[in-house]
């Protein structure tokens, strides 16, 4: 019992990342936009993605009506979530101090979680009205009024999760680490409840397994993989659209921000140009599994005249020594690992 | 059976001859420019991006190209000295000031050699440096805006030519005299040149923080014309070498009575000594009057400044600082290499390239063997100073630049050649034809301890190409050269604005990563912004009318004023609300007589309209914005002068 309420207290805990980290982020791409334009969606307002991300989606949407963003006073969400989520973090603390003392049974911790989970359903469901109100409600007057082909006025809805094409502009929407804390947090307090009701042999190893997967599920969402999307995205160094699916290449910065690349050796002169921090992910697609994205770090570099690379550095990844050594027998050339490759490319 | 042979032979001949008169019929030739691999090298895909600057003269346009090497893609003309209508540069009442001189408002120049700051012997990528040849002026572009932000007017100095060469750290943007003149300027007669006039050097300072150039002192040198200059660097830091002619001090018909003495000097200054014993209290402070020009990046507005005094240095007032080192033949390019041991005089007249040791220039002046001295001006033998002759094969060598790799290349403009030769034994390994009449060459990283060897860019002197004729009147051209390999290889010919004197190169990566988008409009310190449509305003102060509005897709706040009459001048305050990149706004109105201004995000731009008619005129964006640009216009009422319509303003209504 004290275990699970130990789990219910850091579970409780981790809601307040909230505070400190975006919940989710809003990104729009376009060929005529280089630098795409984000705003990321905190507890307590939305802020650009770059310093003046707000004022020019704001300048872009006037033309087809869409409201500006609102500032936090706009939204009463911007008050009262905050609020909301500082109480059930308190209550969840509470909850898990009391129960530590024997004082409380285990079931409170189920019905924090399923009040916790309700009220973020609820959340998610304001959040997709709001949405749907701002991709909608457009001003009658607006400059541009683009129709469907049914004739029914074109809406410029962001998706909830996931990417949708609007005109030609791309439109990502995924949580950001405010929101996997939150998720993390609220199903860690499930598990304490689930603890409270076994035996205290169970219960650890359910603790600690709990917490090697919400920590790993943490860890790995904090860069999480974005697929390419092949065909669509252009080179953020060569500005050349991505269509290869073995030499394509990604960088996610210690920021959370995702470069794309059609071949290895933009990457490594990107990573160059720029400096990214120690925690970014550089990634690669590799001669064995099209479009796959695997650890450049880890991975080996065939560079031979016989694998044409789109930006002609002859240069293919492959995912580890063994399949290198095979590529080497088939086509020869030089093989590099990762740091071998910057050097190279210095 | 020998008449059989004879046949065959003279068909074989033939066929040759006629193959050979195909395939340049075809305009090609095995391995030149067109062979597929050559095109490869200069072929910079759409979407990527060139690996170095090339930043060349404009020469009589005043202003400095930015070109991308390989690929020769011109990429922006930024105006220098000269007025320059495409952003209203000198029109707009900001920069107006720029332009400013102790002559007056001077809207032209003739801009020659760019120099690109440096720290401990590198290229630093910070500004960029040039010189106005004809009404002596240095700049300084900042190679984060790529704009003029200072131009500093040289008293005492005429045809100022053998400048803007910075030192090792930019402690000084150097800048010789080509043309003595008398000192102080008075009413004498022009035959009593000799012995009269006086070659003024003057050493400026920068200031690491700002780029702050101030004169630091001016040595008055005999009246020879000092024709091109470089620093020295590693042991020769701390010297600066001039090259020189008319050593005759000729002051007519100077082809011919300025050619007459075999050798001319080289002129070796030692700055440090001096700036020691200026910081120690020496020289002379003589009147002068000169201008100042700033340009503040915060308020977007130039300012002028007249200086009153210049402190001076007379050639014999510090032992050892100053030597002659005699060089055949009238030269021209006076280049160190990146060793700093040996400086490269190239007689214009001779065929050879005459190589100076500063190491036994130092040993000369140790042993005190001089021949003789020039107005108390020691000078060194020839001889003892020397360190080798590249014998070239070529006539005419102008100026030479270094790889880095222990070669040097020399352009000879009478032959039309680039000469590759090798550093130390003199001998040369290559030669290429250039097309035509080279003058100057650029291999980036040129002025430095660090060359990059990669590429070499001829810049020819004949406006003769070999593109479709335009008239009698063309741009120049030049050729882009790879010599990574053993043998410099022709890449391709692009065309050049202006005259390109001089040039100057760097890796594009020590530039491109600075180089700002926007100006933030919280930073904006234009005491005429507005920094929200709510402070648009039209006021009427006597018959200045100042308008202040703002610029955002696509309107203009206000864009419909009245009360404005005949004779009133309308300054027209704009500012770019914008904080995108590449949003910028223009503004013109009917009748200004001026040109259009561009204003760039978050910047403030000013604009002078002086009606002469009545009416309603019409002003608009002059830089398409978004699909709503035909609409992004406005109407100014204009009544007599003797109206009593007061100021109005709206947008919308």
């Amino acid at each position: 019992m004290k275990r699970a309420s130990v789990i219910m207290i850091i579970g409780s805990i981790l809601l307040l990342g909230a505070f400190v980290f975006p919940l989710w982020n809003i990104e729009l791409g376009a060929p005529q936009y280089p630098d795409p334009l984000g705003m990321n969606i905190y507890i307590t307002g939305i802020q650009g993605q770059n310093e003046f991300d707000i004022q020019n989606i704001d300048g872009l949407n006037h033309y087809i009506g869409m409201k500006t963003l609102p500032k936090p006073e706009d939204m009463w969400e911007f008050r009262v979530f905050p609020m909301v989520n500082a109480v059930m973090t308190l209550l969840g603390i509470l909850i898990g101090i009391l129960a530590y003392r024997g004082k409380l049974k285990g079931y409170y911790f189920l019905v924090w979680f399923v009040l916790m989970t309700v009220l973020s359903a609820l959340g998610i469901y304001d959040f997709n009205l709001w949405m749907i109100d701002y991709g909608t409600n457009l001003d009658p007057h607006a400059i541009l009024k683009l129709q469907n082909p049914d004739g029914t006025p074109m809406s410029y809805k962001p998706p909830l999760l996931g990417h949708i094409k609007l005109l030609n502009f791309d439109a990502y929407s995924y949580p950001r680490m405010g929101a996997i804390l939150m998720f993390g947090g609220t199903f860690l307090t499930f598990i304490a409840y689930l603890m409270s009701r076994m035996s205290n042999k169970v219960s650890s190893k359910i603790a600690t397994l709990a917490l090697v997967v919400t920590s790993s599920f943490l860890l790995s969402c904090k860069s999480e993989v974005r697929p390419i999307n092949y065909g669509e995205v252009s080179c953020d160094f060569c500005r050349m659209t991505v269509v290869d699916k073995i030499h394509g290449a990604e960088i996610i910065s210690d920021k959370g921000k995702v470069y794309t690349f059609d071949a290895v050796e933009c990457m490594v002169n990107f990573a160059m140009e720029k400096s990214f921090g120690d925690e970014s992910k550089y990634l690669t697609n590799h001669y064995r599994e099209p479009s796959e994205l695997i650890d450049a770090t880890e991975a080996f570099f065939l560079i031979s005249p016989d694998l044409p690379s789109p930006m002609g550095a002859n240069l293919t990844a492959l995912p580890d020594k063994a399949s290198a050594d095979e590529a080497m027998k088939d086509y020869h050339g030089e093989l590099l690992n990762w740091e071998e490759l910057r050097e190279r490319f210095n | 059976m020998k008449k059989v042979r004879f046949i065959f032979m003279a068909i074989g001949i033939a066929a040759m001859t006629l193959a050979g008169c195909n395939s340049q019929g075809n305009g090609g030739s095995n391995g030149g420019a067109l062979s597929s691999s050559v095109a490869e090298k200069v072929y910079v895909a759409p979407g990527e991006k060139d690996t170095y600057y090339g930043f060349l003269s404009g020469g009589y346009s005043g202003n400095l190209t930015v070109y991308g090497l390989p690929s020769g893609r011109l990429f922006k003309e930024i105006p220098v000295f000269s007025q320059f209508p495409t952003s209203g540069y000198g029109y707009s009442e900001e920069t107006k000031p720029m332009l400013n001189t102790s002559h007056g408002f001077v809207p032209w120049d003739d801009l020659h050699h760019p120099d690109i700051s440096q720290t401990n012997g590198e290229l630093d990528g910070r500004w960029i440096f040039v010189n106005g040849n004809n009404t002596p002026r240095i700049a300084r572009i900042s190679l984060k805006t790529f704009e003029t932000e200072e131009i500093i007017e040289i008293p005492n100095s005429a045809g100022n030519h053998s400048s803007s060469f910075v030192t090792e750290n930019t402690e000084y943007v150097i800048a010789g005299t080509r043309f003595a003149v008398p000192v102080p300027q008075r009413d004498m007669p022009i035959s009593e040149y000799k012995g009269n006039f006086k070659g003024a050097l003057t050493f400026i300072s920068v200031e690491p923080e700002t780029g702050h150039m101030d004169i630091k002192f001016q040595i008055m040198m005999p009246g020879f014309d000092y024709d091109l200059s470089h620093p020295g660097r590693g042991n020769s830091h701390g010297w600066h070498f001039f090259s020189t002619y008319n050593t005759e001090e000729a002051n007519s018909l100077l082809e011919v009575n300025a050619s007459q003495n075999d050798k001319d000097f080289v002129a070796a200054v030692n700055w440090k000594k001096i700036e020691e014993y200026v910081k120690n209290g020496g020289g002379k402070k003589m009147p002068a009057n000169y201008a100042v020009n700033r340009y503040d990046e915060s308020t977007h507005s130039g300012s002028s400044e007249m200086m009153k005094e210049v402190l001076v240095v007379e050639p014999t007032e510090v032992e050892g600082a100053i030597f002659f080192m005699p060089m055949p033949k009238s030269p021209h390019g006076c280049d160190v290499d990146p060793s700093g041991e040996y400086i490269i005089g190239s007689g214009k007249l001779s065929s050879d390239v005459t190589v100076h040791s500063f190491t036994k220039m130092i040993d000369a002046i140790e042993n005190k063997k001089f021949d003789g001295d020039a107005y108390g001006i020691p000078i060194l033998k020839f001889e003892d100073v020397m360190a080798g002759v590249v014998k070239s094969g070529g006539l005419g060598p102008l100026h030479t630049e270094f790889d880095g790799e222990g070669n040097a290349y020399t352009t000879f403009f009478i032959s039309s050649e680039v000469v590759k030769w090798k550093i130390g034994t003199w001998e040369v390994l290559d030669r290429k034809s250039t097309f035509y009449s080279v003058g100057h060459l650029m291999i980036p990283g040129g002025n430095s301890r660090k060359p990059h060897g990669k590429y070499l860019v001829a810049m020819n002197k004949i406006t003769k190409d070999r593109y479709l004729p335009t008239g009698p009147e063309m741009e120049h051209s030049a050729q882009l050269f790879d010599i990574s390999g053993d043998k410099m290889e022709l890449l391709s010919d692009f065309p050049t604005h202006g005259e390109p004197h001089y040039a100057a190169g760097c890796r594009a990566d020590l530039i491109a990563a600075n180089s700002q988008k926007i100006y933030r409009l919280d930073d904006n310190k234009h005491p005429h912004a507005i920094k929200s449509p709510g402070e648009a305003r039209v006021e009427r102060n006597g018959n200045e009318v100042h308008v202040y509005m703002s610029m955002i897709r696509s309107h203009f706040t206000p864009d419909n004023i009245e009360g404005v009459k005949v004779g009133d001048k309308v300054y027209i305050h704009v500012t770019n609300h914008e904080q995108d990149f590449d949003v910028p706004h223009g503004i013109a109105v009917i009748g200004a007589n001026t040109s259009e201004i561009l204003v760039m995000p978050g910047q403030t731009k000013t604009t002078l309209w002086e009606p002469k008619q009545v009416g309603v005129w019409p002003f608009y964006c002059t830089d398409f914005c978004s699909a709503l640009h035909q609409e992004m216009q406005g109407y100014i009422r204009v009544s007599p002068a003797s109206s009593d319509i007061e100021i109005s303003f709206s947008l919308g209504k």
